[in-house]
């Protein structure tokens, strides 16, 4: 990481550990925490990103990498990954940035001109903090191609749903006459997919880092049979396992946050494979983080399950492992006979 | 300018390389077989290669190589492996003699044996495994006495790739008493001319076809002082130094890649998408391991310790070179059969059949675990 990325990461990583306790978690389990939003959202975190003339505070998903990592690791209780790609279909449409919470809701919802503007119809889906949030913005299918809309939360009918962590996950039906909503370029719903996908590898690669952290520590400390269990051949191979597999989870997100610097057209696969190989790994560190924890992990009392439950609900989440795994191989099917490899290796 | 330019050199080798195999392979000059670093023999096809200047092409221009960069080198060795061509003949001396001559040798020994290596010419056998010293190599048995103008070495040593027609062997033997405070000291390495008087190789046959194995006896060979590699009593450090690039290198993910390849063609031809769940998996796992070992790659050539990174690279390598079969069994349903023309059920069998190799050979799987777990500050 360069000397200026590891200045951003310490500023994150502080705001983000005093917002993050125990304590805090437990208050806001299951919704928002607002306090910690407006904390990210004065530090210009909520933009990043957007370039600066379109109203966000710049950098690129490099930074987002380090903050989304962040994030996962300290289980925060704010919709920031959505909200940072809202805020990316707004300025993509050269629509302003409203202020307050933003997430992004994709489902399926078709717009027709009407009197005033647009009249929008459909479904968004599991929509992250859906009715915690001030605004939400998805995209529709228009005969004019897609088109970037926003709305409030109060002129949608919601049915509010939570992932296996309790983070809300919301329906929300719309049925609303619009004046402002723009249309925008036909790659970006596909963007969006990418980028969505990219963004929850991220954050389960930070918390896969933290379930291996707690695993080491509580391995150190827990003594049975007169030692420490981390004396024991049988555990210690357990957390070199899970030590795999974080460090490939890694090679696999960098590898995705690269690809989708130099060029988001030519990055799905890399993105369908990062999808796939943190998903692999977040269900085998967090089964090895609970036997590693033994009885007391698997209590609502401690954090573990604070890490565990979300790397098993994130990795369904834009689109799951499943169906990132058969677009991979759709990938290498539709290549040409001599072709798996030169795709493997991008060249 | 220069990542650009950097990558535009690397595309070019990329493309000759692959170039070469599709002339090799219309030309029927070799069969893809997974495997083939280690069982692949063919020395008129390394000494083909070393015509291009792909064997020891990390090694200086003033010694036969090419003065390319170490990542050069894992492109043409991926893309060689990726196709199952046979490269076993000059993979230990291109691998690890090369640079560990250049690193530790004399200048005599450079000039006598590196230009010879980087031609295709000269084979190199390496031994360190003994019956009684497997994973716990420090524990050799082998010994190497002075003598008058060099040393005598006497022992076993196993597991000797390609010894029956390598030209010279790198041997590690024990040259003063174990300290049991430190019982890493006191090892040394020689180079011995697998012509000497007193070695007698014998096949050590496996589960396939085949012998790439061989037991080698040393019955008080003589071995001159000028054959002396490195420093005496450095011989630990000498074979450890060497680790991280042993195991990290794609060797270590591709040995069953010709059984992806065939695979994939047959889901691609049968058009059902029943397998992808599972080929997808596969292939994600394999495109993360790739990302991985040019990472460890780079911090090698960069001078970046990686002792850690490696052992999860060849831990994780190897068990996905295991996961192939069972996809590919799966995907094929087909009987494997080493003499079948089918190139499935042939793939198959030599991946079932050399399989239980891969995470024995160059660290077991446990003994790499035991590194990353140290590393992480379990005791």
């Amino acid at each position: 990481m360069s000397d200026y990325r590891q200045v951003f990461a310490g500023v994150v990583a502080d705001i983000l550990g005093d917002h993050c306790t125990a304590e805090r978690l437990g208050e806001f389990e299951g919704g928002l925490d607002r306090a910690l939003w407006n904390k990210l959202g004065s530090s210009g975190l909520t933009r990043l990103g957007v370039a600066e003339e379109d109203g966000g505070s710049g950098g690129s998903f490099g930074e987002i990498a380090v903050l989304l990592r962040l994030i996962g690791e300290h289980s925060a209780q704010v919709p920031i990954a959505e909200g940072l790609l809202a805020a990316r279909l707004l300025a993509a449409s050269r629509q302003p940035l409203p202020d307050g919470i933003l997430t992004v809701g994709v489902g399926d919802v078709a717009a027709t001109r009407s009197a005033r503007g647009w009249r929008i119809e459909g479904v968004l889906r599991r929509v992250a903090y859906g009715h915690c949030a001030d605004a939400v913005v998805g995209i529709a299918r228009s005969p004019e191609g897609p088109l970037v809309f926003m709305v409030a939360p109060g002129d949608t009918t919601i049915v509010r749903g939570a992932n296996l962590a309790r983070e809300p996950r919301d329906h929300m039906a719309i049925d609303v006459d619009l004046a402002e909503a723009v249309n925008a370029a036909t790659e970006l719903p596909a963007e969006l997919a990418v980028r969505g996908q990219v963004t929850r590898a991220l954050m389960i690669d930070g918390a896969a880092g933290k379930a291996l952290d707690l695993m080491v520590q509580y391995a150190n400390q827990r003594e049975q049979f007169g030692r420490r269990i981390s004396a024991f051949q049988a555990v210690q191979q357990q957390v070199a396992l899970a030590a795999a597999e974080v460090t490939a989870s890694r090679a696999a997100v960098d590898a995705a946050v690269a690809a989708l610097d130099r060029d988001i057209a030519r990055a799905s696969f890399a993105a369908d494979a990062a999808k796939v190989r943190a998903g692999q790994a977040a269900g085998l560190t967090a089964a090895i983080a609970h036997q590693i924890h033994g009885a007391i992990g698997i209590t609502h009392e401690h954090s573990l399950r604070l890490t565990t439950t979300r790397l098993w609900a994130w990795r369904e989440e834009w689109g799951t492992d499943v169906q990132a795994a058969r677009q991979v191989a759709a990938a290498a099917v539709t290549a040409g006979e001599q072709d798996l490899w030169p795709l493997l290796v991008g060249a | 300018v220069t990542v650009a330019s950097q990558t535009r050199e690397l595309a070019g080798l990329r493309g000759e390389v692959r170039s070469f195999i599709a002339d090799a392979l219309s030309a029927g000059r070799f069969q893809p077989r997974c495997d083939a670093w280690h069982a692949g023999w063919d020395e008129a096809f390394s000494r083909e290669l070393a015509a291009r200047g792909w064997i020891g092409m990390t090694l200086p221009e003033r010694y036969g190589g090419a003065g390319r960069s170490p990542v050069d080198r894992y492109v043409v060795v991926e893309e060689l492996l990726a196709a199952g061509a046979p490269v076993a003949a000059h993979w230990a001396a291109d691998r690890q003699v090369g640079p560990s001559l250049l690193r530790f040798g004399t200048e005599e020994q450079r000039e006598r044996f590196l230009p010879a290596i980087a031609r295709g010419e000269y084979f190199f056998g390496i031994g360190m495994s003994e019956p009684e010293a497997g994973s716990d190599l420090a524990s050799l048995r082998t010994r190497a006495s002075r003598c008058d103008g060099g040393w005598r070495v006497t022992g076993t040593k196993l597991w000797v790739t390609g010894a029956h027609r390598a030209h010279a062997l790198v041997v590690l033997a024990r040259t003063s008493p174990v300290d049991t405070t430190n019982r890493h000291a006191g090892l040394s390495q020689f180079i011995v001319a697998t012509t000497s008087s007193g070695v007698v190789i014998r096949p050590i046959r496996g589960l396939s076809d085949g012998h790439p194995f061989n037991e080698v006896v040393y019955d008080d060979v003589f071995v001159p002082d000028d054959m002396v590699l490195g420093e005496i009593g450095d011989g630990w450090r000498q074979v450890t130094s060497e680790l991280a690039f042993e195991r990290s290198g794609p060797e270590r993910f591709l040995s069953t890649y010709p059984l992806v390849e065939h695979l994939v063609k047959v889901v691609r031809r049968d058009g059902s998408n029943c397998h992808h769940a599972a080929v997808g998996a596969l292939l994600s796992r394999l495109w993360t391991l790739r990302q991985m070992s040019l990472a460890v790659a780079e911090s090698l050539a960069g001078g970046v310790a990686a002792e850690i990174p490696a052992a999860l690279v060849k831990d994780l390598g190897t068990r996905f070179e295991n996961e192939v079969v069972e996809v590919a069994r799966a995907v094929l349903d087909v009987e494997p059969d080493a003499s079948s023309d089918d190139a499935g059920a042939r793939l198959l069998a030599q991946a079932i059949l050399h399989a239980p190799g891969f995470t024995i050979r160059g660290g077991t799987s446990e003994i790499l675990r035991g590194v990353v777990a140290r590393g992480l500050g379990l005791r």
